[in-house]
């Protein structure tokens, strides 16, 4: 069986959405058959993908070292054409589903989108679970015919087994003609800590009684802006008038599950804490180093918070001067391509 | 501007849809079908792009279709389209867009409008494969969109709360995200709804040739129950302790050093957290 693994921009080898696939592909095609990787964009470099298993790397050259979901299509249309591979692995991210629903029409090749699981008969069908009706039941989806099977895979549903090289994979590079001018962009903007809705947010910066003033909670929002984030608060602050209700965080409040979530002059009570069990990295600044907020959290700082905050503030400032914005400050803006640059 | 919103019927997410075969439950018939909410919001957007001069026209097919589309005019569509076809709920994405495509072709359309995604989960990639169909750009996910002069503009979401004004070239798709306003139409317009005329239309008569589906569904079922990690207490602790655990349904503190150094000290070790969380650059 040969499989092609179409990768994005963010999806390629080292990071793991990538590895993840070419497992799952390397699975799908043992004992016999060959892994074929997509790199959409010349900016990773391909050996990566080889030591995970890709018998051939296929590099899009496209314009600006990234190949957005239109150009990659038109790219690959004709070689997906002239080879037939038996399927197609692409991640169900944005710029991967774009590319495997136009492909698919292109093509008039079977579809199973957004699967969390993926087997293979003996005939090299393959056969995807995916969840339907909210997860509340699982549905087992099959290509009837013999056409190009193409699949998108939810993040984190793979089963990733370290992989192994095939030896050197040899690596071509497919040209793509200029980008097409379908959509302009008229320019990015960042929603302001205030209107950005908790559960979107992957940074919370929230706010208690301890913030002391309406005046402190300036210091909460401005560096919940520069961290590209939502400002919160605690039921103390919103019943002190510092912030709206929407913003409250709690039993009472919304429940949230952020990447990072920062405590500032926030005590830690069990009915603030329920709504944010879910955060990954919990920062915490109080001036009691009794608060049980420490106890949740990954970095503790015993300090004032009118103090520690404008320190924080004034670091993020100098790290980038130029930076008004949040976006410049972003890690996914540094080096690896936004998703705008993946919409062209 | 002439719009066209694709619309579905989805089962009310909050009854219960049974446990298995055998269960009354379990039949799609005894489900409540209604307008995927996510289309609503498409049926919002498009509304406010139509002007005085323009038409929405909403569009579905299924089994279930005639509950959305009604739902549909009453939030505002002028008419209905209803794509009649014996397959009804077991086609595939690609031949829904298939069919989707050649409605559209034929009604002609400035812009084309959609939920981003259907909540049933049965929905996913159609605003693609459509884009696809259609040979047009796809915007997504759009949280609000207006025209100015000739022209519109759509603001999508991005990570980290950031927002892109694009502005696609027409015809283009819209992958719409939200869910329908708050204020619902009122119940006359509810009830004129329910009698208004559906334009029936044959999914033969697109000129499609045989519609086969590419993909079927072999079987759904309950998902296997995920093992579920039991909270059980560390045996080398004390009694009291192994209690306290219990009590606070074995949260397990985080043993973190307090760092206490000077203000500036403080945000250094913040930033060094951060950094190595990869919020920060
Ligand atoms: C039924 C019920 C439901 C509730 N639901 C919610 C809810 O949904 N959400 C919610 O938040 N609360 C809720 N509460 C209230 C909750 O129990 C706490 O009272 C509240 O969360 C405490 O808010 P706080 O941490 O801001 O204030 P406090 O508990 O007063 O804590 C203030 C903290 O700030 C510190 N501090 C003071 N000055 C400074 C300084 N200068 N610098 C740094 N630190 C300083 C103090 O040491 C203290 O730890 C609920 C309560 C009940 C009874």
């Amino acid at each position: 069986m040969s499989v092609w693994v179409i990768l994005g921009p963010g999806e390629m080898p080292p990071a793991s959405g990538g590895l993840a696939l070419l497992a799952e592909a390397r699975r799908l095609t043992e004992p016999a058959g060959e892994v074929t990787v997509v790199l959409a964009g010349t900016a990773v470099p391909v050996e990566a993908s080889a030591a995970h298993g890709a018998a051939r790397i296929l590099v899009l050259d496209a314009a600006d070292g990234w190949a957005g979901p239109i150009v990659a299509v038109e790219a690959l249309t004709d070689r997906l054409r002239q080879e037939c591979p038996e399927a197609c692995l692409l991640s169900a991210s944005r710029w991967g589903s774009e590319v495997a629903g136009r492909l698919a029409a292109r093509l008039g090749a079977a579809l199973l989108p957004g699967c969390v699981g993926l087997t293979r008969d003996g005939a090299g069908r393959l056969e995807g679970t995916r969840p339907v009706y909210g997860s509340r039941l699982v549905a087992r989806v099959a290509a009837t015919g013999e056409s190009l099977q193409i699949v998108t895979l939810r993040p984190g549903s793979e089963s990733s087994s370290p992989g192994t090289g095939h030896g050197p994979a040899t690596a071509e590079r497919i040209p793509c003609t200029g980008r097409p001018d379908w959509i302009r962009d008229l320019g990015e903007e960042q929603v302001p800590p205030e209107a950005l809705d908790l559960g979107e947010a992957d940074v919370v910066v929230a706010g208690g009684l301890g913030v002391g003033s309406r005046q402190g909670f300036a210091l909460v929002e401005e560096l919940a802006g520069l961290l590209g984030g939502a400002m919160g608060a605690t039921r103390m602050a919103v019943d002190a008038g510092w912030a709206p209700f929407a913003r409250q965080i709690g039993l009472t409040g919304r429940i949230i599950s952020p990447r990072v979530y920062v405590a500032c002059g926030i005590s830690g009570s069990p009915h603030h804490m329920d709504g944010v069990r879910q955060a990954q990295l919990v920062v915490a600044i109080n001036t009691d180093r009794h608060a049980p907020i420490f106890t949740y959290a990954d970095v503790g700082i015993q300090g004032d918070v009118r103090e520690v905050l404008p320190a924080l503030i004034a670091a993020l400032r100098r790290l980038r001067p130029e930076a008004r914005d949040a976006a410049a400050l972003l890690g996914g803006a540094a080096g690896m391509p936004g998703p705008l640059d993946a919409r062209r | 501007m002439r719009l066209i919103v694709c619309v579905k019927a989805v089962p009310d997410p909050g009854i219960p849809v049974g446990a298995g075969p055998g269960d009354p439950a379990w039949d799609p018939a005894s489900w409540i079908w209604d307008l995927n909410p996510p289309d609503g919001a498409a049926l919002t957007v498009a509304a406010s792009l139509r002007g005085t001069e323009g038409t929405v026209t909403a569009v579905s097919l299924g089994a279930h279709a005639p509950q959305a589309l009604r739902r549909a005019l009453a939030w505002g569509a002028d008419r209905a389209v209803l794509l009649a076809d014996r397959g009804g709920e077991d086609l595939d994405i690609v031949t829904t867009a298939r069919i989707l495509a050649a409605a559209a072709g034929r009604l002609g359309f400035d812009a084309i409008l959609c939920g981003h995604a259907a909540i049933d989960g049965q929905g996913e990639s159609l605003p693609a494969v459509l884009a696809g169909f259609l040979e047009c750009p796809l915007v997504s996910p759009v949280v609000e969109a207006w025209r100015e002069a000739d022209v519109l503009v759509a603001r999508t979401r991005l990570p980290h709360g950031r927002r892109a004004l694009l502005q696609p070239r027409l015809p283009a798709m819209l992958a719409v995200e939200g869910t329908p306003p708050r204020v619902d139409a009122t119940l006359p317009v509810h009830l004129q709804a329910l009698t208004a005329p559906l334009d029936m239309w044959d999914v033969s008569s697109l000129g499609l040739g045989a519609v086969a589906p590419q993909v079927s569904r072999l079987d759904l079922g309950p998902p296997r129950p995920r093992p579920k990690k039991i909270f059980t207490p560390d045996s080398r602790l004390s009694a009291a302790e192994r209690l306290r655990q219990l009590m606070t349904g074995g949260r397990v503190e985080k043993k973190t050093e307090l760092f206490t150094g000077t203000p500036a000290q403080a945000a250094e070790h913040i930033l060094g957290a951060l950094r190595r969380e990869g919020s920060i650059a």
